[in-house]
C-alpha cells in the first residue's frame, strides 16, 4: 500500500513539474500536495516497524540482508521529507530506478514472498544428535575430488562409442535444460519403445555443415532456429516429413502458419517446437491515471499518442528497438496487417510495390517520422519499469523479466494482444506477428529415419510438451519457461492463466514470411528502406524504387543458381512460396481451437 | 682537537655535497632516460599524456569486475553502470548451483582448461621458437621460400577453411581427444615473426663467438638466443594462452565427450538458448572467471616482456 | 669441411621441423585448399563444382556491393586506421617506457587489456555513448547542454558510422605490435643514448628519430605488418556498432565482412574464398611497403 501511494505521489509530481527534473526550478510542490512531510514520515515509520517485526523472527541471523533494505528506504523517504520542494529533482531516490525507495520496497517484498522450501532429506530420529544439515567443508572437498577423478571413467561422457541402433540426436539448448530432455528420454521414450537415444548439445549450428561433410552427422537435431533448416533442406540434406503416414495426426497440432519457414518445395521439414509471440504491454496504473483505455487497432495508438506526448511519454515500437536492422520480426506484421505480402507467388518479383504493401511501409515509417516515437531504444524494459514509455511491444521475455526483476510494479501492468488493422471493416482486427521458435529435424541420410520420427512425434505430442514444461518451471523455475508450439500442450501448460490466455488469443495470429533461396535480400532492403526513410528523410516511394531492382536482381541470381524460374531463366523449375493464403498446399490438417 | 673535528665535519659536508650533487645530478640522468628506475617529477606530464587513452581502456575491466557482483535489478540496468552499487554475491551462488548439477564436475572443465591451455602455451613457444632459430641464424636451401610462406599464412584470412579443417581434423584421428585443443593452435606464424624479429637483433658476434667455442647449434639456442629474446618469448605465450584459454570452438566442433570440453565452452552451454534474463547474472561471472587468468598470466609474464637486457657479452 | 656443412644443414631442418609439420597441415594445406576452391562453386554442403575463373569476374563486374561499398570502405578504414593505430601504438610504447617500473606494469595491462576483454570495450561503452536512446551518454550530454533538441541516431545513420568506427578503432589498436615495439624500446642499450647525448644531441625529438626507432626496426616492421594485416582483414565493427548485420545501408561494410556474409550466410564458399585470394593480393602491396620503409637492409644478416 505505501507503495501504491508513493506512486501515485511521484506520478502528481511529475505532472507539477512537467517533467523537468532540474535542481535550479523552484517548485511549491507543498501547494499542490501539503501533507507530503507528515506522509513521507509515516510511512518511513511504518516501514521501520516492519522491519522490527520482521527482524524478531528469523533468530539465526540479525538483521537479514534482503530487508534491511527497507530501513535503508525509511531513511530515504525521512530526506526527502526534510526538502519537500526539492523532490523534482529527487525521483531518483523516490520513485524511479534501482536506488529508488520505491525499488527497495519493492525487491524486500518479493524476497519476503519467496521463501523456498526444499526437502533434501527426512530424518526420523529418537533422542540422537542429528547430523549437521550442510556437509562439512572436508566432506564436500572429498565428494568433489571423487566426482573428479570419476568422471575420467564415467561412461556417460567418456563413452565415445554407441550402439548400431541408439539414436544420436543433437540439441540447440544448454545443459540446464538438456539434463532434463535425457533423463525424459530414457524414463519414458526409452522404456516404451525400446529406442535408446543419445543426446548431446549443439551450440554451435556450424556443426551441422561440418559433420555432414564427414558423414557423421546425427539422425536428428531438435532445438534448431526454424530460420535455418531451410538451407538444409534446400541442398538435400533433411529429410521430408510429409512422407510419414502420420503426419497430419502430428500437424493437428500446430497453426499451419507455424510450418511455413520449413517448407521447401514439395515437403514440409521441420516440426515446430517452440513459438514466439508479440504481445502489447501497458502500464495500467498510468493509462488509469491519464483516463485511457487499452487500444485495441493502429487507430487507437495514433489517437492516444498526443496525450501520451503532452506528458513527455511514448509509445515504443521494436522498429525503434535495439537494433538498426529492422528484420522480418517488426516489419513482416504490419505489412500483413495492411494486407499487403512479401513474396509473389513464384518468389520472383517484388511486391514492394503494391498498393498495400506501399501503405504499410508508410505507416511504418510515417510512425517515426510524423508521429515521433523513439527511433532507438536500448532497453524498454528500463522505460517501462520507469514510467515514460507506459505502452509498448514487446515478446514474452519481458513479461518474465518485468516478473522477476521488477517485482515492485506487480499488479501495475499487464499484457494484451497486439494493436492490429480491421482490413476489410469486417470487424476481425488482423493481427499478425511473427513466431520465430526451435524446430525439430532429421536428416535424409540417417538409417533410422522411422525411430528419429517417433521421437520427435513422442516429444513434440501433448503430453510429453506439458510435461517437459512442468519439469523446467520445477526443476530450473518459471524464468526458464519457453511458449510451446504444440497448442494443445499450450493450453494445458503450467504458463499462469492470465498471461496463456492472452498468448493464445495472439498465436492464432502467427505468420511468419517464408525462406527462399534469395529471401535474405527481401529482409534486409525492407530495413534498408525504413532506414533510407527514416534517418535519411528520404521519400518512400524513391526509397522502394531504389531497393526493387536490387532485389529482383539477388533473387533471380539466386534462383538461377538452384534452377528455378528467374527473370533470366523463363523455363526454369517453378518454385511456390508457402504463404497464408496457400499454406494449405502442404498442410492439410492443422489446429482448430 | 677541536680543530680536526672542526676538518672532518668541513670534509665531510663537502663530501656529502659533491655526493648529493653527484647523486642529484646522476639521478636527474636516470630519471629522464628510458626505463628510468624509479618515479621522477618529470614523467608526469607523460603520464598526462596517456590519460585518455587510460580511462577509456580501464573501463571495461572495472565493468566486468563490478558486473558479476550486481544485483538482479541492477544487471539490466540502461546505460549499464560501470560500478555496481549494490554489491551480492548472489550471482556466484547460482552459478555454482547451477553448475553442480550438471554430470561433468565444474573441476573438470578447469582441469581440462588449464592442462590444454599449459600445453598449447609451452609447444608453441617450443616449436615457434626454434623455427625462428633456424630463419634467424642458419642457412638452408628452403629459407626465404619458407619464410615468405610464413609471411603469407600472416595475411591471408582464408574464410574457407572451417570445413577443409574439419575434414583434416578428422582423417588425422585428432578429435574428440584433449590434443584437440592444442594441435590447431600449435602453428602461430606471428609468433615465428615477433620471434625471428627479435632474434635479428642479437649480435651476429655472440653467435660467431659461441660457435668458436665449440657450441653446437642447440647449445646456443638454448643457452644464448633464447635468454636474449624473452620479451618476444612471453608475448608469444600471452598470445597463445589468449588463443587456447577463451577458446569456444575447439570444444564444439572437434571434441564430442563432454568430460573432453572446456571451461569457457561449458560456460557458453549454460547460457545457452536461454532467455537473457534467466541467464545474465550466471554469464557475468562467468566472463569473469574467464577474464581473470589472462590478466593474472599477463601480470607475470610481464617482467620478462619488458626486461632490460644487457649486451654483456660483447663489452 | 664437408661433414660440418652437412651438420649444419641438418641441424636447420631439425630446428625448423616441428613448426613446419604443424604449419603445413594446419595452415599452408588449408590456403592452398581455400585458393582451389576459390575456382570452384561450393555450398558447403555438397562437393564442389569447378568453374574457372567465374568468381574472379563476378568479383569485379557483378557484385556491386563489393565494388561500391566493401573495397573502397575497406581501403579507406586501412589507410587511417593502419598508420593511424600504428602511430598510436608507437606512442603509447614510448610513453610508458619513459615511466618507472612498477608503474609501468600497471598502466601496460590496462592499455592492452582491450585485446583481453574481448568486444566488452565495444558493447558497453562506446554502444552506449553513441546510442540513440536519450540515455545514452553523447546524447544526454548533447541534450543537457541544449546543443541538440532530440537525440542523434550516430549509429542509424549510415553517414555517421563509418566516423565512428575509425573513432572507436583508433582507441583499441593497442594489441601485439604495442607489445612489441614496448619491449623493442625497453632493450635498447642505453650506453646508446649516452654515447648521443655527450655528442651533442639536444631534444628528446631527434632522440626518437635517430636513435630509438633505428634501434627497434625489427620491431617497427613487425608492428607495421600487424597493423596492415589487422586493418585490412578488420571484420565485424560496423555490425558489433549497429547491431545489425548487415549494418544500414551497407555503411562500414569491410573486405572480410562481405566475404564471411557470402561463405556463412549465403553458402556461397567459392565465391568468398575468391575474395579472400584478392584480399590477400591487396594486403600484400600493403607489405612489401612496410618492408621497404622498415626492413633491415641485406647485410646486416647472416646470409
Amino acid at each position: 500500500m505505501i507503495m501504491d501511494n508513493i506512486s501515485s505521489i511521484s506520478l502528481m509530481v511529475k505532472t507539477i513539474t512537467g517533467g523537468n527534473n532540474s535542481d535550479t526550478v523552484d517548485w511549491d510542490i507543498l501547494k499542490y500536495i501539503p501533507d507530503l512531510v507528515e506522509r513521507l514520515n509515516s510511512y518511513a515509520d511504518r516501514l521501520e516497524e516492519i522491519y522490527d517485526e520482521i527482524d524478531e523472527m528469523d533468530t539465526g541471523v540479525s538483521g537479514a540482508g534482503e530487508t534491511s533494505t527497507l530501513n535503508v528506504a525509511a531513511k530515504q523517504l525521512r530526506r526527502i521529507a526534510k526538502n519537500p520542494n526539492k523532490i523534482g529533482s529527487k525521483l531518483q531516490e523516490f520513485s524511479e530506478g534501482s536506488g529508488s525507495a520505491y525499488q527497495l520496497i519493492g525487491n524486500a517484498i518479493s524476497y519476503m514472498m519467496q521463501q523456498p522450501l526444499s526437502i533434501d532429506c527426512i530424518y526420523v530420529y529418537q533422542d540422537q544428535d542429528l547430523p549437521k544439515a550442510t556437509g562439512s567443508f572436508f566432506r564436500k572437498l572429498w565428494d568433489g575430488i571423487k566426482g573428479f577423478f570419476y568422471s575420467f571413467f564415467d561412461t556417460r561422457y567418456n563413452d565415445n562409442d554407441v550402439d548400431e541402433d541408439t539414436l544420436e540426436v543433437w540439441v540447440g539448448q544448454s545443459t540446464l535444460y538438456l539434463d532434463i530432455i535425457q533423463s525424459m528420454i530414457d524414463q519414458d521414450f526409452t522404456k516404451d519403445t525400446g529406442i535408446k537415444v543419445k543426446a548431446s548439445i549443439m551450440n554451435n549450428v556450424q556443426k551441422i555443415v561440418l559433420s555432414n561433410a564427414t558423414d557423421d552427422n546425427p539422425d536428428a537435431v531438435l532445438a534448431i532456429d526454424n530460420w535455418n533448416p531451410y538451407a538444409y533442406a534446400l541442398r538435400g540434406i533433411l529429410a521430408d516429413l510429409t512422407e510419414f503416414d502420420d503426419f497430419e495426426e502430428v500437424s493437428e497440432n500446430y497453426y499451419a502458419n507455424n510450418f511455413t519457414p520449413l517448407i521447401f518445395e514439395d515437403g514440409v521439414y521441420g516440426i515446430p517446437e517452440t513459438q514466439s509471440v508479440f504481445l502489447l504491454y501497458y502500464r495500467k496504473d498510468i493509462l488509469d491515471y491519464l483516463d485511457l483505455d487499452v487500444p485495441d487497432t493502429w487507430e487507437d495508438i495514433i489517437n492516444m499518442l498526443p496525450i501520451l506526448q503532452s506528458h513527455q511519454m511514448n509509445f515504443y515500437h521494436p522498429l525503434g528497438g535495439e537494433s538498426s536492422f529492422k528484420g522480418y520480426g517488426f516489419t513482416s506484421p504490419i505489412i500483413y496487417q495492411f494486407g499487403g505480402e512479401i513474396y509473389s507467388e513464384f518468389g520472383i518479383e517484388s511486391t514492394l510495390r503494391d498498393e498495400n504493401t506501399i501503405k504499410a511501409i508508410k505507416f511504418m515509417t510515417d510512425l517515426f517520422t510524423i508521429y515521433n516515437l523513439p527511433l532507438q531504444v536500448s532497453s524498454f524494459f528500463e522505460h517501462f519499469r520507469s514510467g515514460d514509455m507506459p505502452l509498448g511491444i514487446s515478446t514474452i521475455d519481458l513479461y518474465l523479466q518485468m516478473k522477476y526483476a521488477a517485482p515492485e510494479l506487480s499488479g501495475q501492468w499487464d499484457a494484451v494482444v497486439i494493436p492490429g488493422n480491421d482490413l476489410d471493416d469486417d470487424g476481425i482486427v488482423e493481427r499478425w506477428s511473427p513466431s520465430y521458435g526451435k524446430a525439430s529435424i532429421i536428416f535424409e541420410n540417417s538409417d533410422q529415419k522411422e525411430d528419429a520420427w517417433k521421437l520427435i512425434k513422442w516429444w513434440n505430442s501433448t503430453e510429453v510438451q506439458i510435461e517437459y514444461m512442468q519439469n523446467i518451471k520445477t526443476g530450473l523455475g518459471e524464468k526458464y519457461l519457453m511458449l510451446s508450439a504444440n497448442m494443445d500442450a499450450l493450453k494445458q501448460s503450467v504458463w499462469d492463466e492470465s498471461i496463456k490466455s492472452v498468448v493464445m488469443e495472439q498465436a492464432k495470429w502467427a505468420r511468419i514470411p517464408a525462406v527462399t533461396p534469395g529471401s535474405y535480400v527481401v529482409e534486409r532492403e525492407l530495413s534498408n528502406i525504413w532506414n533510407k526513410v527514416v534517418i535519411d528523410k528520404e521519400n518512400v516511394l524513391i526509397a522502394i524504387n531504389e531497393s526493387v531492382p536490387k532485389i529482383v536482381r539477388e533473387l533471380s541470381r539466386k534462383a538461377d543458381e538452384f534452377g528455378y524460374v528467374s527473370v533470366n531463366n523463363p523455363d526454369g523449375r517453378p518454385y511456390y512460396v508457402p504463404m497464408n493464403e496457400n499454406i494449405d498446399r502442404w498442410i492439410r490438417e492443422d489446429y482448430d481451437e | 682537537m677541536s680543530t680536526r673535528v672542526k676538518e672532518q665535519a668541513r670534509l665531510e659536508k663537502l663530501k656529502n655535497k659533491l655526493v648529493r650533487r653527484s647523486r642529484r645530478n646522476y639521478r636527474r640522468f636516470q630519471g629522464v632516460k628510458i626505463n628510468p628506475s624509479f618515479f621522477h617529477k618529470s614523467q608526469i606530464k607523460f603520464l598526462l599524456m596517456m590519460l585518455p587513452m587510460l580511462i577509456i581502456t580501464l573501463l571495461p575491466i572495472i565493468y566486468i569486475f563490478s558486473h558479476a557482483f550486481k544485483s538482479l535489478s541492477e544487471l539490466y540496468a540502461y546505460p549499464p553502470k560501470i560500478f555496481a552499487t549494490r554489491l551480492t554475491f548472489d550471482n556466484f551462488r547460482n552459478l555454482i548451483l547451477a553448475t553442480s548439477q550438471t554430470g561433468v564436475p565444474f573441476i573438470r572443465y578447469i582441469f581440462n582448461s588449464l592442462l590444454s591451455s599449459t600445453l598449447t602455451i609451452l609447444l608453441s613457444m617450443l616449436i615457434g621458437s626454434l623455427a625462428a632459430y633456424s630463419f634467424s641464424f642458419l642457412k638452408y636451401k628452403m629459407k626465404k621460400a619458407l619464410f615468405a610462406l610464413n609471411q603469407l599464412a600472416i595475411m591471408i584470412v582464408p574464410v574457407a577453411i572451417a570445413v577443409p579443417r574439419f575434414i583434416v581434423m578428422s582423417e588425422l584421428g585428432l578429435t574428440n581427444n584433449l590434443l584437440s585443443h592444442v594441435i590447431p593452435l600449435l602453428a602461430m606464424p606471428v609468433g615465428v615473426f615477433l620471434l625471428k624479429q627479435f632474434m635479428d637483433q642479437v649480435p651476429r658476434e655472440l653467435y660467431e663467438s659461441a660457435k668458436i667455442d665449440g657450441a653446437n647449434n642447440f647449445q646456443i639456442y638454448y643457452k644464448v638466443v633464447l635468454p636474449l629474446v624473452k620479451p618476444a618469448l612471453m608475448t608469444v605465450a600471452i598470445l597463445a594462452f589468449q588463443a587456447s584459454w577463451n577458446n569456444v570452438e575447439t570444444s564444439s566442433l572437434y571434441v564430442d565427450d563432454e568430460a573432453l570440453k572446456t571451461l569457457p565452452y561449458y560456460f557458453s552451454t549454460l547460457t545457452l538458448g536461454t532467455s537473457a534474463i534467466a541467464a545474465q547474472g550466471m554469464s557475468a561471472v562467468a566472463s569473469l572467471i574467464i577474464f581473470v587468468p589472462n590478466i593474472v598470466l599477463f601480470i607475470l609474464l610481464q617482467k620478462n616482456v619488458m626486461n632490460t637486457m644487457a649486451y654483456s657479452g660483447i663489452k | 669441411m664437408n661433414k660440418s656443412k652437412r651438420k649444419k644443414v641438418n641441424d636447420a631442418y631439425l630446428f625448423a621441423l616441428p613448426y613446419f609439420l604443424v604449419f603445413f597441415t594446419f595452415v599452408i594445406a588449408l590456403i592452398v585448399i581455400s585458393v582451389v576452391l576459390s575456382f570452384t562453386y561450393y555450398d558447403t554442403i555438397n562437393f564442389p563444382d569447378f568453374v574457372g575463373l567465374r568468381n574472379y569476374v563476378n568479383l569485379f563486374t557483378q557484385d556491386t556491393d563489393f565494388m561500391q561499398y566493401a573495397l573502397p570502405t575497406t581501403i579507406k578504414y586501412a589507410l587511417i586506421i593502419g598508420p593511424g593505430g600504428y602511430i598510436i601504438s608507437f606512442l603509447m610504447a614510448w610513453l610508458l617506457a619513459q615511466v618507472s617500473y612498477k608503474l609501468r606494469t600497471v598502466l601496460a595491462i590496462i592499455l592492452y587489456s582491450p585485446s583481453l576483454t574481448s568486444g566488452v570495450l565495444m558493447a558497453v561503452i562506446w554502444k552506449v555513448t553513441f546510442s540513440g536512446d536519450t540515455r545514452g551518454y553523447l546524447n544526454y550530454f548533447l541534450l543537457q547542454m541544449g546543443f541538440i533538441n532530440e537525440p542523434v541516431q550516430w549509429l542509424q545513420d549510415s553517414n555517421m558510422i563509418f566516423g565512428i568506427m575509425i573513432f572507436v578503432g583508433l582507441w583499441s589498436s593497442m594489441s601485439v605490435g604495442f607489445l612489441a615495439m614496448l619491449s623493442g624500446i625497453l632493450n635498447i642499450d642505453k650506453d646508446l643514448y649516452e654515447a648521443a647525448y655527450v655528442d651533442g644531441m639536444k631534444s628528446r625529438w631527434q632522440e626518437i628519430f635517430y636513435i630509438t626507432i633505428p634501434s627497434i626496426k625489427p620491431q617497427m616492421l613487425f608492428g607495421a605488418v600487424m597493423a596492415v594485416v589487422g586493418t585490412f582483414n578488420a571484420a565485424g565493427m560496423a555490425s558489433a556498432l549497429t547491431g545489425a548485420y548487415p549494418p544500414p545501408q551497407l555503411a562500414g561494410w569491410l573486405i572480410v565482412d562481405h566475404m564471411n556474409d557470402f561463405g556463412f550466410s549465403r553458402y556461397e564458399m567459392g565465391y568468398a574464398s575468391a575474395m579472400s585470394v584478392v584480399l590477400l593480393m591487396i594486403v600484400m602491396i600493403f607489405y612489401y611497403v612496410s618492408v621497404s620503409l622498415f626492413g633491415e637492409k641485406k647485410d646486416k644478416r647472416i646470409r
